[in-house]
């Protein structure tokens, strides 16, 4: 019979859409796959963005209509007189004074502003839109706004006070009402008249800052009547230093959540190659009624189109969901190493959906054309035979040695790319990850191969436990190089985390070589630590000698950075770990010829030793003499150190924010704490008194909730893989259910047969372990020595972990397991006699 | 006026009025109302005005920081030199939040709080601008102060000058500028007013002297004692000056009309606006009347005004002296219709006057919005016809 040409796409969408309701089980693992890769792309997507947006939606919340701030470089802050002049003689009428600092209320540190509201109001009338009596808010004194949502947290109600630590000294605050504006982008700030503020913070007579909304052709015309020591920046400014500050950052969870979409993409690959080999006969029929190759290739992508779409939609709602728990992590992350971000919402950016979408289908379609262009080379029914799949296999086995090899050697050249970004570096490394994968099978091959010849004269089960698994690795070669990836994933990003734990314990105990710490809970710009209370410690008899410290935040033209400036008793030095150092390093730093700049600092900026840096003093900018380099883990932007009698003589402070004590050798640590607290009173101000070892402790603990985000992600990689191989099992199952039926009904028992595909995913788990070892190892070479120089500009000595490698292949065993757990529980149940007849 | 102390009325208790009859108060314009946020401000601890007090100048041109609220309240008709026409309002307001200044160090801490009005209105090509501004008092942001005498918020201000000037008439009579001691000392002042828009800077001379209002400048507003605030005018101070709006510059002259009062208490519950009228006839006469209605309209038998013939002579008016007809009515575009054009009689001087406003358009849709503009008025005294120039302000009108 004569088909008519107009049949064909009808004929091949009805064989597809027969073949995949016949297979529900194989359609549904292939979406699941790339649900799961599109749905980490998204979460992570997702909640790199909410940070950002969280960000910009609380300037946008907090400085409404202004365009600009002005600040100061001054610690103090600048003056109320400023501001007074501006809107009384230079005519700016848009113009609102802030005064901020943080304030601790139940442990929680919050953001305290102070604004004016009449001025706020040409800004913000969204912020003074909420519910509250202003005149209660300007004559009841501490009285402050907050969110519903904030007070919950911090256990507030309405018209009740609570208990807060300000500057260093405690104040009841009390709740008088809610701000108006986006709730979610002013949860963690704490609002009161700029009057309030002043007298809480012990800033009388200064601003923090000045929002105006000006054209921006006037810019120009207001930064010429700043005087020295102050700065326009416009927001715009600020919102692209915050994104380039977190840029690495969330690159690396990016390239982390593409590796998913990765592992998703070979899941679509096997399903589809094993759905092509299944439908030979079917497809041969078509070729020999008529139908085209470029037609039948067609059918395939637009299968796997599909199957993509519907995969990714579900991914969609997936990483939505996901991104809800993944923003915190996030946040949390960048609040340890960056700036106080508080974000509760998720931001749900159509672009980011767009894009991860798109971004999964093209994967997607490029990982069926192998099947595509498999199922097209088929011949007409009739015509020669259909190559087996295990044929096949082995017939493309060299060529996937030969792209490995060059995907290598492409990825090696990214790496190695001379003054290379972060961008080339992650692509070598995706590279690096492909290429190295093509090779897995054939590893595994070899590793069953060797595996025969040494069970030769082994019982009949093991040995057909090997030989079947020999002639499954057409099914099962592509989810042990899936596990494998995932493993390598885990090795290498734990490698890299173990590596920088290791680097940073190292660290602290290079720099924090003084016994008992004593900080000024007044925050930098605060009050600080009285000269009285500093005295009275040093002259203490079992302390040795005390060193004093003063954070401060300062300008460059490279944005801010944190200062600590140092003071020493004669004939001591700061605890620091220099990387390099100028050969008269100590004595030209303590007489205050040149400072020292972090590792992170000078990598970031190109420094070296011997260069200048300009920093914004309080009296305008000064270029200082770089004379060192050290060592720091600390996190942020970067660090610059100096004497302490240099930051007050430019930055016109000279409070202590904190001291280092050294003890005598026999000192007790426990009566020198108690003698410290008992002077607590002396200090002037709260203080938080730790011991060494509290304080490493805590830099730890703060480390490990950073990098618990990559902790979730190798999860969510592990789980990709799993259902990788759970798809391959049940593919495989399909396929043998003749031999297996065979082997029923020669008398193995449904446990023998069970027995068996346990066996045989133990030894594939086995195999993919030890496949991710060398790949996992490679990763974590690039993490450590590549992409953290990069992203981060601090430098990792490498640390083995040998453990973490075990860890990985006893995690791919019981995967493997896992995965085969079903599939063999529905062998083992099968009828012989109906698996006998089906065929 | 008690214009001024029902706008108080407005800011503070008017508010509360609204709560308390149960409608929500929703502000007009899109953004809150700054004076809603101020609340209800609470009576107790400040001084009240119960019985008549002797004026004392230049004291009395400054602020009187124990009473609630107070206001200058500055409304002028001006003209180029080819006779082109402008009106403006600037009025400065002091409300007190509490009777005294809380404890700090701050010098941001304040418990008064400034708001200020401006507004121009330019007949010739139909336009009208109002601005708003507030402020607290503190840092030198806005305030007031008697000696040398100067009110403002941000650089809107009126403050004396040290010029040296004489009165064109200085002598007799009531409506002599040096007839009341610390007058004429404390003029000249200058008035000055800029936005982005435009610019006004005036020059400001007393032409009489000081005119109470009510019994000896107590002005009794309701029926309880202590519902009352002190209130004088400056009907006629002479002025001149630049403008500038839009860039263009006009040299203009003509008179303005100062009000002054202060006050602690809050209207009745029952009274809701008011229709004020301070006129200038060119004869010389001052006409200034307030309206007070009730909820239906009705006016409340505290209104009163005050006359103040060509020599001086000054006669206060009851409410059931003048009769008012509204022969016109303006819309603005949120709904509220204000009666712009009325028939105002006085049967026992005679007065009959016709007020036309310059322009319909004169409303200030501002935090709490009014009516406040340039009249003409025609009519007559007896059998004399009268014209004469003023300012009309009409507040408490909602939406129909």
């Amino acid at each position: 019979m004569r088909l008519k040409q107009g049949w064909h796409p009808s004929l091949l969408l009805v064989s597809s859409w027969r073949y995949w309701r016949r297979s529900p089980l194989q359609a549904f693992l292939a979406m699941t796959g790339i649900a799961l890769g599109v749905a980490v792309v998204i979460a992570v997507a997702l909640a790199n963005a909410s940070a950002l947006k969280s960000f910009s939606a609380s300037t946008q919340a907090l400085q409404g209509s202004a365009n600009a701030r002005i600040l100061a470089d001054d610690p103090h802050g600048l003056p109320d007189s400023l501001y007074v002049r501006l809107r009384l003689h230079e005519g700016l009428t848009r113009i609102a004074p802030i005064v901020a600092g943080y304030i601790r209320i139940h442990g929680e540190t919050l953001r305290l502003i102070g604004f004016d509201p009449f001025a706020q109001w040409a800004l913000t009338p969204r912020l003074l839109g909420g519910k509250f009596d202003l005149s209660e808010l300007l004559i009841k004194p501490n009285t402050v706004l907050m969110t519903p949502g904030t007070a919950k947290a911090l256990g507030v109600s309405h018209g009740q006070s609570v208990e807060a630590l300000v500057d260093g000294r405690s104040a009841k605050l009390k709740w008088i009402g809610t701000p108006g504006g986006d709730a979610a982008a002013l949860r963690g700030i704490i609002f009161t008249d700029i009057a309030t503020a002043q007298d809480l913070l012990n800033k009388a007579g200064r601003l923090s800052y000045i929002d105006v909304a000006v054209a921006k052709g006037q810019l120009a015309r207001l930064r010429e009547v700043l005087p020295a020591g102050t700065r326009l920046v416009s927001n715009e400014q600020r919102l692209a230093d915050a994104s380039k500050m977190t840029r690495a950052f969330r690159l690396n969870l990016l390239a982390m959540s593409g590796l998913a979409l990765l592992i998703g993409a070979y899941l679509i690959y096997n399903t589809l190659i094993f759905s092509v080999i299944r439908r030979r006969p079917l497809i041969g029929l078509l070729r020999a009624q008529g139908v085209t190759r470029g037609e039948i290739i067609r059918g395939i992508l637009a299968e796997s189109s599909l199957l993509a779409l519907l995969g990714a939609a579900f991914g969609v709602m997936l990483g939505v969901l996901l991104g809800h728990g993944l923003v915190r992590l996030v946040v949390r992350t960048i609040n340890e190493l960056y700036f106080t971000l508080s974000v509760e919402k998720v931001y749900l950016d159509p672009f980011v959906f767009v894009e991860s979408v798109a971004l999964a289908l093209i994967m997607v379609l490029v990982a069926a054309l192998p099947a595509a262009s498999e199922a097209a080379r088929l011949p007409p029914r009739g015509q020669g035979l259909a190559m087996k799949s295990e044929a096949l296999w082995r017939r493309n086995e060299p060529w996937r040695l030969v792209a490995g090899f060059g995907l290598l050697g492409l990825s090696g050249i990214a790496l190695g790319w001379p003054n290379g970004g972060l961008f080339p570096a992650f692509l070598g490394l995706f590279l690096a990850v492909i290429g190295a994968t093509l090779w897995v099978p054939t590893g595994v091959r070899f590793g069953i191969w060797l595996l025969g010849r040494l069970s030769s004269r082994a019982s009949i089960v093991i040995r057909l436990t090997i030989r079947n698994l020999h002639a499954s690795l057409s099914r099962t070669g592509l989810a042990v190089m899936a596990l494998s990836v995932a493993l390598a994933a885990s090795i290498g990003v734990g490698m890299m985390v173990g590596s920088f734990r290791f680097t940073l314990i190292d660290w602290l105990h290079q720099s924090l070589r003084g016994d008992i710490y004593v900080d000024a809970d007044s925050g930098p710009g605060g009050r600080g630590l009285s000269p009285a209370f500093v005295k009275a410690i040093s002259g203490l008899p079992s302390v040795y000698y005390v060193t004093t410290g003063r954070h401060a935040r300062v300008s460059t033209p490279a944005g801010k950075m944190n200062l600590l400036a140092v003071g020493t008793p004669p004939g001591h030095r700061p605890a620091v770990a220099m990387e390099t150092c100028l050969a008269d390093c100590w004595r030209a730093f303590s007489s205050g010829k040149i400072i020292w700049i972090s590792q992170p600092l000078a990598n970031r900026l190109h420094l070296k030793v011997g260069s200048r840096l300009s920093l914004a003093t309080a009296s305008g900018p000064h270029f200082f003499k770089i004379g060192g380099i050290f060592y720091d883990y600390g996190g942020g932007t970067g660090l610059i150190m100096m004497p302490r009698t240099v930051y007050a003589n430019y930055w016109h402070d000279s409070a202590i924010g904190s001291i280092a004590i050294y003890l005598r050798p026999k000192a007790s640590l426990e009566d020198m704490l108690s003698s410290i607290r008992a002077r607590a009173s002396l200090a002037d101000v709260a203080i938080t008194v730790k011991p060494n070892k509290a304080i490493v402790t805590n830099a730890l603990r703060v480390f490990d909730n950073t990098f618990e985000i990559t902790r979730v992600l190798r999860l969510l990689l592990l789980g990709v893989a799993m259902v990788g191989l759970l798809s391959a099992w049940m593919a495989w199952h399909l396929e043998h259910q003749r031999e297996q039926a065979i082997l029923r009904a020669l008398g193995m028992m449904p446990r023998g047969l069970f027995m068996l595909i346990s066996a045989q995913s133990t030894v594939l788990g086995t195999l993919a372990g030890l496949a991710s070892m060398p790949l996992g190892l490679g990763m974590a070479w690039a993490l450590v020595a590549i992409i953290n120089p990069r992203a981060f500009g601090w430098t990792l000595s490498w640390h083995n972990d040998p453990p973490l490698l075990l860890q990985a292949v006893a995690a791919a065993i019981v995967a493997a397991w896992l995965a085969a757990l079903w599939p063999a529980w529905r062998m083992a149940r099968t009828s012989p006699a109906r698996a006998l007849r089906s065929e | 006026m008690m214009r001024k102390r029902l706008r108080l009325v407005f800011l503070f208790a008017g508010l509360f009025m609204l709560h308390a009859c149960g409608q929500p108060y929703a502000p007009p314009s899109r953004s809150p109302d700054l004076q809603a946020l101020l609340g209800h401000v609470n009576e107790k601890g400040f001084a009240r005005a119960t019985q008549p007090r002797a004026f004392h100048f230049p004291a009395d041109f400054g602020p009187h920081d124990r009473y609630r609220s107070e206001w200058w309240y500055y409304t002028g008709t001006l003209r180029d030199a080819s006779g082109r026409r402008f009106g403006f309002e600037l009025t400065f307001f002091r409300f007190a939040l509490s009777p005294n200044k809380p404890p700090g160090a701050s010098p941001w801490i304040s418990n008064q709080i400034y708001m200020a009005d401006f507004a121009l209105t330019d007949p010739k090509d139909r336009r009208f601008f109002a601005w708003q501004r507030f402020s607290r008092d503190a840092l030198h942001l806005a305030g007031a102060q008697a000696q040398p005498f100067e009110v403002w918020v941000g650089d809107w201000s009126i403050r004396h000058v040290n010029e040296r000037w004489g009165p064109a008439n200085g002598g007799e009579g009531v409506n002599a500028p040096c007839a009341i001691e610390g007058v004429c000392t404390a003029f000249p002042w200058v008035l000055r007013a800029q936005t982005q828009t435009a610019s006004l800077r005036l020059e400001l001379t007393p032409r009489q002297g000081i005119v109470l209002n009510g019994e000896r400048g107590l002005s009794q507003k309701g029926p309880a004692a202590g519902d009352a605030s002190y209130y004088y005018s400056m009907p006629r101070l002479d002025a001149h000056g630049e403008l500038r709006i839009e860039g263009k510059r006009f040299y203009i002259s003509g008179e303005v009309w100062f009000d002054r009062e202060w006050s602690t208490s809050a209207l009745a519950a029952n009274q809701v606006g008011w229709d004020w009228f301070a006129l200038r006839l060119a004869d010389g006469s001052d006409l200034m009347f307030y309206r007070l209605r009730d909820r239906n309209g009705r006016t409340d038998p505290h209104s009163a005004g005050t006359w103040v013939s060509p020599q001086g002579e000054v006669i206060h008016l009851r409410a059931d002296e003048v009769s008012l007809k509204p022969l016109g009515f303006w819309t603005d575009p949120q709904g509220r219709r204000y009666p712009v054009r009325w028939l105002l009689r006085v049967p026992s001087l005679g007065l009959a006057l016709e007020i036309q406003p310059w322009m319909r358009n004169q409303g200030l849709n501002l935090a709490i919005p009014y009516w406040e503009g340039a009249v003409s008025v025609t009519g007559k005294r007896g059998k004399r016809s009268e014209r004469g120039t003023g300012y009309l302000e009409l507040t408490g009108y909602g939406r129909r």
